[in-house]
């Protein structure tokens, strides 16, 4: 009995270093996309002011360790699903009207530097939220940037 | 790989299968050692704890989920106070099942975010299953199971218990209320029937930071209240029993529960937090949007006939689980004009029925047989869309053989064959240009059907050794079901702002696993030294991808992938009690994960973390007993994450507790329980919280105080 269960421990440790010895399929890429420099009208800052009816132009400076893959920038109303939304001096500004914008650029390398101009509706008064977001060829996201654009009419 | 840990395995067996023939044939012992807290057993396929039911009510955590932590290899992946659910070596969800009175659980227990609906008062016995339960309990029980059953029976005619409970921190405020009566009815038949009433609230969650860090920005926490995070739990739970000495029918029990529980949802949950909506509204036990209500409520029905000499065991359930997200409407594009603000709606209707014999056979080998049958119907409603209505059945047959002889080593055999078939209803969702309907749809669902057939088989062995060592090991095949999610999901899940993709291409998981025990008993301690590993060759895991989603407010995508996993890990456990009023146990517990294609680990696994108590009492007399209690806990650094999960740095923290009860005659008792949590005020995250991702701290330093008397 003894030699049988010293047996069942060799092989259990077998077992373990079979598996832990065997080295992955592929080298890991872990490092994330950094997101370098968000650019709206060629002004980086927190906050932006715009104009209902304009456009404006969003640049966005990225790189990564291996392979870009996607970018993508989105705007929504920040009044989403928890009351209005107050930034200091825009107190009581309510958001009126509906607009959302979305748009994924793909890319390839290790920078990139895509720009897109988006239009705003004449209809639209508020504070919408700016989101930058980032995916490189592993799956590893860069940290998502968020700005304040608020449209004036 | 999959070949060589298969043929290592099956090596082992026969390894195993030849040994018994050199075992010297003894009296043996029954392979059980009662802790403070918990007797472990390492019975027939799997190895457990049973809870003491002092334990629950002496280190109260909030939820049961919560409570259990304190148990080695047990821990709970939460989201704030109200919503938490049980976490096994690792394991949890769709991998941890919850039998009640032999019928599994079934709710909306897909999501992370959604918590165990349960009563943490109502509960008689508990007993915690740590690796596969499968052969009884199904591949839901991968991982483990709790495994609940009834207050046992009064001593007297009648027994009662009066609950309350409070909380300085989410001013957390409750009580319960149970009654149960004996009646002696003619011709010996006895029975008896009782009811538990339960409520508690909870203000707003408080952590002890003045901010937090979300979306690469930091927005303050005013008095380090999350605004709209307050619960509200009502639980009801009725039965009756009736027990026969004579006939076919020997036993009935008829039980229903409902609970019921509201939660509000930290906005920083649901769309982009921001100063406004993380200031709250001022009102700290209200609920505005975002929330969650949920409704579970089941009826269950046990039945035992004796046939000859045997007996048959017969489980009915009927459970009904409505789940409403409601929230503003917030998705552009799939909202028309005056939408309500119910985002999601999800209905579960439950129906199982389970038939068991057990036969005796010569030499005392005990046989169990079972038939298990389960339908499932699932309807989906709201604004928003993440998982489509479907209809699933599973039929199963599992017969187990264990060598019951009194000898010093013990074997057993089971065998699990399952049928399931599922419909996947298709879902098409309107898409609106401001406000108006378009002739465009989004395709968020295909339809499609599945049917499949899996096994499942494990052969253990006990030995009782000289000089009080005690070695369990069990080996096996097991498979699980896929979840509704992890075919069909696709949506946004808030708070993570990434959109979960189902794959309708998944097949059923299945895996190899090995648990082993060691034990070793002293007069006055003990000590045991678990270990497992487990290879799975198509694990059902999420895992980012590298597009980004569709859907207008999504982020990454995340969809379901199988692959090849490594699983293993362990736990020590030192019980020590020198003295009749001291005692003292330490445990260690630790895992490893290891997807073996890109060597990355697994999300949400627990750190290595020890956990220290103490416990001393003190006897006066018949009448009076005082304890006193600190509890330990050191969490090391996670570090070993999945893709684009944080790392988690560890912890200290310290809670104590203070017990006094006064005992009357006949079973009466009055006790008191001041417990104090996070003594040290610590800062910490906690690396199974779904609040980590948004860096927001556990709770500081809390009181809890509870009242019970029995009578």
């Amino acid at each position: 009995m003894k030699v049988n269960m010293k047996m069942q421990w060799v092989v259990m440790g077998m077992m373990v270093l079979t598996i832990f010895s065997c080295k992955p399929e592929e080298v890991q890429d872990v490092e994330r996309p950094v997101i370098n420099s968000v650019m709206v009208n060629s002004v980086q800052q927190e906050t932006h002011e715009l104009t209902a009816g304009n456009s404006f132009v969003v640049q966005v400076g990225l790189t990564d360790n291996e392979d870009l893959s996607q970018l993508k920038i989105n705007v929504h109303s920040a009044d989403d699903g928890h009351g209005h939304v107050d930034l200091p001096g825009y107190e009581g500004l309510e958001n009126v009207g509906l607009w959302s914008y979305s748009r994924v650029f793909d890319l390839s390398g290790t920078a990139s530097s895509p720009t897109s101009t988006i239009a705003i509706p004449d209809t639209i008064t508020g504070i919408w939220h700016l989101e930058i977001m980032a995916i490189d060829k592993a799956g590893n996201e860069s940290d998502e940037k968020v700005y304040n654009l608020v449209v004036l009419p | 790989m999959k070949a060589t840990f298969i043929l290592l395995l099956f090596w082992m067996c026969i390894e195993v299968t030849w040994s018994q023939d050199s075992i010297p044939r003894q009296e043996g012992r029954v392979l059980e050692i009662k802790g403070h807290w918990f007797t472990f057993q390492a019975q027939d396929f799997f190895s457990s704890m049973k809870v003491d039911p002092g334990m629950l009510s002496q280190q109260r955590g909030g939820q049961l989920s919560n409570t259990l932590t304190f148990l080695p290899g047990v821990s709970a992946l939460s989201t704030g106070v109200g919503i938490a659910k049980p976490v096994i070596r690792g394991f949890s969800g769709a991998r941890v099942a919850v039998i009640d009175m032999g019928i599994r659980q079934e709710g909306q227990q897909w999501g992370n975010d959604h918590g165990l609906e349960w009563d943490q008062f109502s509960i008689g016995n508990l007993t915690i299953v740590k690796g596969a339960a499968s052969m009884e309990f199904g591949g839901d029980a991968l991982g483990g199971a709790l495994v609940i059953e009834h207050e046992p029976w009064p001593e007297n005619k009648s027994s009662s218990q009066i609950l309350a409970v409070v909380s300085n921190n989410n001013r957390q405020r409750g009580w319960s209320v149970f009654h149960q009566q004996v009646l002696k009815l003619s011709n010996g038949v006895s029975a008896r029937w009782g009811a538990r009433i339960t409520r508690l609230s909870t203000d707003d969650y408080r952590v002890p930071v003045d901010s937090f860090t979300y979306l690469n920005r930091t927005l303050p926490l005013k008095n380090g209240v999350l605004s709209n995070t307050a619960t509200q739990e009502n639980h009801i739970t009725a039965f009756s029993e009736w027990r026969f000495p004579n006939g076919g029918l020997r036993s009935l029990r008829l039980t229903y529960r409902l609970n019921d529980t509201q939660s509000g949802l930290f906005p920083g949950f649901v769309g982009v937090p921001t100063m406004q909506s993380v200031a709250g509204d001022g009102d700290k036990s209200n609920f505005s949007l975002p929330r969650v209500n949920n409704l579970h409520q089941k009826l269950l029905l046990a039945m035992q006939f004796k046939a000859g000499g045997d007996f048959i065991r017969m489980n009915v359930g009927f459970q009904r689980s409505n789940r409403v997200e409601l929230s503003r409407p917030h998705q552009p594009g799939f909202v028309p004009f005056n939408a309500d603000s119910l985002s999601l709606g999800l209905t579960l209707n439950t129906t199982q029925w389970n038939l068991g014999k057990d036969w005796i056979l010569p030499n005392a080998w005990r046989l169990k047989t079972g038939l298990q049958f389960q339908l499932k119907q699932n309807e989906v409603r709201g604004n928003e869309f993440l998982i489509p209505g479907f209809n699933q059945h599973q039929q199963a047959f599992f017969a187990t053989i264990v060598d019951q002889t009194k000898f010093q080593f013990h074997q057993f055999l089971g065998f699990r064959v399952e049928q399931g078939g599922i419909v996947i209803k298709g879902y098409q969702q309107p898409w609106y240009d401001v406000d108006q309907p378009t002739d465009s749809v989004l395709v968020r669902a295909l339809p499609f059907a599945k049917r499949s057939m899996g096994w499942a088989a494990q052969y253990g062995w006990t030995w009782n050794g000289p000089k009080d060592w005690q070695v369990h090991s069990v080996l096996g095949k097991v498979y699980r079901i896929p979840q509704i999610n992890e075919w069909a999901i696709n949506g946004i899940h808030h708070g993570s702002h990434r959109h979960e993709k189902g794959n309708a291409e998944l097949k059923w998981e299945s895996g190899y696993q090995w648990d082993a025990n060691v034990m070793k008993e002293w007069e006055n301690g003990h000590a045991q030294l678990t270990g497992f590993v487990a290879y799975y060759d198509n694990f059902i895991f999420l895992a980012p991808q590298s597009y980004f989603s569709d859907l207008p407010d999504g982020g990454q995508v995340y969809a379901y992938l199988q692959r090849e996993v490594l699983w293993t890990g362990g736990e020590l456990f030192l019980d020590w009690h020198p003295l009749n009023w001291w005692n003292a146990d330490i445990s260690l517990e630790a895992l490893y994960t290891r997807e073996i294609q890109t060597g990355l680990g697994l999300p949400f696994v627990p750190p290595i973390v020890m956990k220290f108590n103490q416990r001393w009492s003190w006897i006066k007399g018949n009448h009076h007993e005082w304890a006193f209690l600190i509890n330990m806990r050191n969490a090391f650094d996670q570090n070993r994450v999945s893709r684009n999960e944080r790392a988690t740095p560890g912890y200290f923290v310290i809670n104590a507790n203070l017990q006094y009860s006064y005992k009357w005659f006949n079973q009466r008792s009055i006790s008191f329980v001041l417990q104090c949590n996070n003594v040290n005020n610590s800062v910490y995250y906690n690396h199974l919280s779904l609040y980590r991702p948004m860096n927001l701290a556990e709770q500081g330093r809390w009181i809890q105080g509870t009242m019970a008397l029995n009578f």
